[in-house]
């Protein structure tokens, strides 16, 4: 019993030295080392080879010294550790032994040890194989541990290299792509992103666009204009619904490419629209002084006064054509001074009122001004105002509605804190949403086309909306198709 | 079924002999060498050429032919070597009675497929003390062959009952109320004073669950299983009429998994078809 004793303390020793070497291993020549200092407490080893099957084959990973058996002679021993799975002590010719111990875990041989040993004096014992099945099944586990890190290890860079793939990939678009998670935060940008390098406005918009992807379950489209640029969005839900991967594009130039043909094409319009403008006073005044050329003899004074009067009303046309396409070229150059002043705005608004008498007569349609009686003084540029004024009573007398019985315009004066408000009302064909900025842009005419059905240079709006906001004032506008439309601007109050 | 009296019979039965007695013995002292054998080996020549007969067999698959018992032993181990000498002396005495119902090489061959299954069982879970279980797979079974020994009769009956009514061998015991083989091996064994790992594994492979919590729950487990596993494979007979049960929880304890399960099926199939040797192992 007190050699039982002892031999289970020599065993608990021999496991701890053993457990403690492979503590330390990082692989299966650190195992191969335990083991053969191990196995050298209790015997001389002279050589050994350690081999690891893999594929149908062995591999040789360790081999110390010269070790005396041929790769054919090994064979039958490879076998041998492969069949038993457990520790032998073969006898070979005269004293010398092999020592065969394979590493085993789950019935499969991992690794084998091979030690080439001279039989020491007190021979094979019970205790030996007991520690040697130990060292096999123990050193199995911890290479079966060894290998599945290697295999993690292995994966990991694997991984690794497969996100360094699609990340040069990413990189190489030219769209800025970022990946948000659920929380609005990002996890991915691509190099273009960093390159287009959103501001705060556009990365809140992106946010928008990850909550509205998310909230209605599919990729979203879109385009938007910020200050930094024109941007074109598109959105693709990740990883079931846990991440939204964003693509954006600068789309700025394209847009303003779009925006040059559209101004080319309408540029193209305003020339054959203003060559038939100048040419029908034009024929007038040839027409009418031809006939008083030819004729002035047998003339009466009466019609000679009339034709006379056209000549003049149409050379004022004339001139008033060319007085705004001399507006035009100003406001493009940025050379439209104002010349500010104190002035009553009443007698403004019925002198704007009469210069379109002739064409508000024409159409049939009422001009009303809701004005006061009293003064109504502003400071601004008095010309200019003036010029505003005819120019949108003009419009909505232009753009009546010949389907109405009773066509109006109103013209009404308010008054806000330090502003006055001007207002100008009618019941015309009224305008359509999408037209409203529109309007204002130069050459720009609702129709769009060159039917001439209703005349104008297509400059008027984007006159006046300069010279309100050299003002610092907006026109805005309001209006619902087929009912009618109201312009209202607003104007300084004249101090004092 | 006088108990005394057929405790008394058992203690009749044949006990390990000398060489027998001395190999087992060795197999369990540490400070035991090989050598210590060479004198034993030399009493009982017959003995020693029926275990190298066996050693080089194709169940053991050497490389080369071993002549001596010191070699067997180093080369395959002491438990091994113990494991064909206690074979050896089991089919002589306990798989030789006279039985109408039972094929007793059938018989024999359940008991080495068990001990096989076991061992490679034992192997592919990560249980190291894997002889052992050739061992107790061995004996699993040995308190049928002593009721077969001492009442053929009552053996007979016993499996006639459980093939006709498709019922295991054990539960035919229960339905003619006489002592199970768990008992009988029981008294055989502790006669033999062997290591208490067989007496549990030989009279509660049954219960498993009696054994749940105790040190010897994994064997007992793996012994119930290779049972399970031998007869759903068909290879041999126990007598039953149908397999016995195995309660889930023995898989899972033991970790298995369907993998590891069609590997050792795997491997099963592979060493059954060695063990010819086995099966002839008195000689001709």
């Amino acid at each position: 019993m007190e050699e039982s004793a002892n031999s289970i303390n020599r065993f608990l020793i021999t496991i701890a030295s053993f457990a403690r070497e492979l503590n330390t291993a990082k692989d299966k020549v650190d195992i191969s080392r335990a083991i053969e200092k191990v196995l050298g407490r209790f015997f001389t080893i002279s050589s050994s080879l350690t081999a690891v099957y893999s594929e149908e084959e062995w591999h040789v990973i360790r081999l110390e010294d010269d070790f005396p058996l041929t790769k054919v002679e090994m064979e039958n021993y490879y076998d041998l550790a492969l069949s038993r799975k457990s520790p032998s002590f073969f006898p070979l010719d005269d004293s010398d032994y092999l020592i065969i111990l394979p590493s085993v875990k789950s019935g499969k041989v991992l690794s084998t040890f091979f030690g080439y040993v001279k039989e020491n004096e007190n021979g094979f014992t019970q205790e030996l194989e007991t520690m040697f099945g130990f060292f096999s099944f123990y050193s199995g586990i911890v290479i079966e541990n060894i290998n599945l890190f290697e295999e993690v290890n292995a994966s990991a860079k694997v991984q690794q290299e497969l996100k360094e793939y699609f990340e040069m990939m990413l990189n190489s678009l030219d769209e800025g792509i970022c990946v948000l998670d659920k929380e609005r935060e990002f996890v991915f940008k691509n190099r273009k992103y960093d390159e287009i390098n959103p501001d705060e406005e556009v990365i809140e918009h992106i946010r928008e666009i990850v909550v509205n992807t998310l909230m209605e379950n599919e990729g979203q489209a879109s385009e938007k204009e910020f200050d930094e640029g024109f941007f074109s969005f598109n959105s693709v839900i990740l990883l079931s619904d846990e991440q939204v991967l964003v693509r954006l594009e600068d789309i700025s130039n394209t847009k303003e490419l779009e925006r040059m043909k559209k101004v080319d094409q309408m540029k193209t319009e305003f020339i054959a629209n203003i060559s038939h403008e100048l040419r029908t006073p034009l024929s007038a005044i040839r027409a009418y002084s031809e006939t008083i050329n030819d004729s002035v003899d047998m003339m009466d004074s009466d019609t000679l006064k009339e034709f006379m009067g056209t000549i003049m009303d149409q050379s004022d046309h004339l001139a008033f054509l060319l007085d705004q396409l001399l507006d035009f070229s100003r406001m493009e150059r940025k050379d439209l001074k104002l010349e500010p002043d104190n002035f009553d705005l009443v007698p403004v608004i019925r002198k704007a009122k009469e210069s379109n008498k002739e064409k508000y007569e024409e159409n049939q349609v009422e001009v009303i001004l809701d004005i006061p009686d009293e003064k109504v003084m502003v400071y601004a540029d008095e010309k200019r105002i003036k010029q505003v004024m005819i120019n949108l009573i003009s419009n909505a007398v232009k753009y009546s509605d010949k389907t109405k019985e009773k066509k109006y315009v109103k013209v009404q004066l308010g008054s806000i804190g330090r502003e006055v408000i001007i207002e100008i009302t009618d019941n015309g064909i009224g305008i359509a949403d999408e037209e409203h900025k529109k309007i204002f842009t130069k050459f720009y005419r609702v129709d769009s086309s060159l039917t001439y059905e209703v005349e104008g240079t297509g400059l008027g709006l984007a006159i006046c909306q300069e010279i309100v906001h050299e003002h610092g004032k907006e026109i805005v506008v309001q209006s619902t198709p087929g009912k009618g439309s109201s312009f209202v601007f607003r104007l300084d109050k004249a101090e004092g | 079924m006088d108990l005394k009296k057929t405790i008394q019979q058992i203690e009749s039965l044949p006990s390990p002999d000398f060489v027998l007695q001395k190999i087992v013995d060795t197999a369990n002292n540490p400070s035991a060498s090989a050598k210590d054998l060479n004198e034993v080996a030399s009493k009982d020549p017959a003995f020693v050429a029926k275990i190298l007969k066996l050693a080089n067999s194709a169940y053991y698959g050497l490389p080369r032919n071993v002549s001596k018992l010191t070699e067997a032993i180093m080369i395959l181990g002491f438990k091994t070597v113990r494991n064909m000498a206690l074979s050896i002396f089991t089919n002589k005495e306990f798989f030789n009675f006279e039985s109408k119902e039972l094929n007793l090489k059938e018989f024999w061959k359940h008991s080495i497929v068990v001990a096989t299954i076991g061992e490679l069982t034992a192997e592919k879970i990560g249980y190291s003390n894997k002889e052992e279980l050739f061992m107790c797979g061995l004996l699993h079974d040995i308190g049928k062959s002593v009721q077969g020994v001492l009442f053929p009769g009552l053996l007979d009956a016993i499996v006639k009952l459980a093939k006709t009514k498709k019922i295991s061998y054990y539960e035919a015991e229960k339905l003619l109320e006489i002592p199970t083989h768990e008992i009988f091996a029981e008294i055989l064994v502790e006669k033999w004073n062997f290591p208490e790992l067989v007496l549990i594994s030989a009279s509660r492979h049954h219960r498993p669950d009696s054994m749940r919590n105790s040190i010897y729950s994994d064997p007992v487990n793996i012994i119930t299983l290779s049972t399970f596993i031998a007869e759903r494979m068909g290879l041999g007979d126990n007598g039953g009429g149908r397999h016995i049960d195995v309660p889930k929880y023995c898989w899972d304890e033991l970790g298995f998994t369907p993998v590891l399960f069609d590997e050792l099926i795997a491997s099963v199939e592979d060493k059954v078809r060695k063990i010819d040797e086995f099966m002839n192992i008195q000689g001709e």
